[in-house]
């Protein structure tokens, strides 16, 4: 029976796992949540938060208790979309199975793509999924145990005619 | 001279004097250890009481100067005085081991003594949810 871990965050950096909420948003400094956000505990008292990047705009989610995903749709007015997605990190007593679903369409044209990314804070490809006008799926990835903050990037990159249909949700009671 | 009466008058009110003295210094000890030797110093075998003169003992400078004075018949002194019917203030210990509880709670560095502070961290709990633990202790040291 693994130990329980003293909590970091509320916010970390990849070098300092105990940082405040920045005053202004930087996709350096991550929200830090449990692994498991199945207890009314942390509904209510460190609610499940992550960092959304759309467009080169960022800002902090929190996510209302009693949600069992954390989700955004992302937008793209110029068929071309980089680096967009759900930036967050987390802390587990024990290995977990993160799962979620992903979707986004790039339109028909010759060299459009649309890819889905699962990075970790060292850019390890977790999960990769790409298509040349759609792509549509489920996730399950293995996450290992975490003492310390284990940052983790979910993102869209695309080109096409135009963007659409992309979104990106997290399961979080696991 | 004294007539027999005065002299039984004048050793209570000496006593009196004693016993007003003693809970004194016992009200104003602040450990259990200078209580202690408070009740030590009132309370040591004549034989071992040069120890005692040498520290200034306060029985024992009253008892002189009162001799010298004339004033007592000295034989009368201490020993009569705590097989009185006077009662101590407090228990006497029968050993060492035997602690008194200060007033800052602590109880000579036992265990078991001692005000205690709560400490409530956040953690993660073996299921990965969020959670707390609760520690109580005498503080951080």
């Amino acid at each position: 029976m693994p130990n329980a871990i003293l909590r970091a965050g509320p916010f970390a950096t990849r070098s300092d796992p105990f940082r405040n909420e920045p005053t202004s948003f930087s996709i350096n400094t991550l929200p830090v949540n449990c692994a498991n956000f199945a207890n009314y505990y942390g509904a209510t008292n460190w609610p499940w938060k992550f960092a959304v990047l759309n467009q080169g705009e960022g800002q902090y989610l929190t996510q209302p208790a009693g949600d069992e995903q954390a989700g955004f749709s992302f937008s793209s007015s110029t068929g071309f979309i980089e680096g967009d997605g759900i930036f967050f990190a987390y802390q587990a007593a024990t290995s977990f199975t993160l799962t979620g679903a992903y979707e986004g369409a790039a339109g028909s044209q010759q060299g459009s793509f649309i890819t889905f990314d699962i990075l970790n804070g060292d850019d390890q490809s977790l999960f990769s999924d790409t298509d040349n006008e759609r792509i549509d799926g489920n996730f399950s990835i293995t996450l290992p145990a975490a003492t310390v903050p284990y940052f983790l990037y979910l993102k869209l990159t695309g080109e096409g005619s135009f963007i659409a249909d992309t979104n990106i949700n997290v399961d979080l009671i696991i | 001279m004294l007539s027999e009466s005065e002299k039984i008058r004048a050793e209570r009110k000496r006593q009196r004097e004693l016993k007003d003295i003693r809970k004194k210094e016992l009200s104003e000890a602040t450990s259990s250890s200078e209580r202690r030797q408070i009740k030590a110093k009132y309370s040591e075998p004549r034989a071992n009481s040069n120890e005692g003169r040498s520290e200034g003992n306060s029985y024992d400078s009253m008892s002189q100067r009162e001799a010298a004075s004339g004033l007592y018949d000295t034989t009368v002194g201490r020993d009569s005085f705590y097989d009185s019917d006077i009662e101590p203030l407090a228990p006497e210990s029968p050993s060492e081991q035997v602690l008194y509880p200060d007033v800052d709670g602590g109880a000579g560095g036992g265990a078991g003594g001692g005000s205690t502070n709560t400490f409530v961290l956040d953690v993660v709990k073996d299921d990965n949810t969020a959670g707390t633990a609760t520690f109580n202790g005498p503080g951080i040291n």
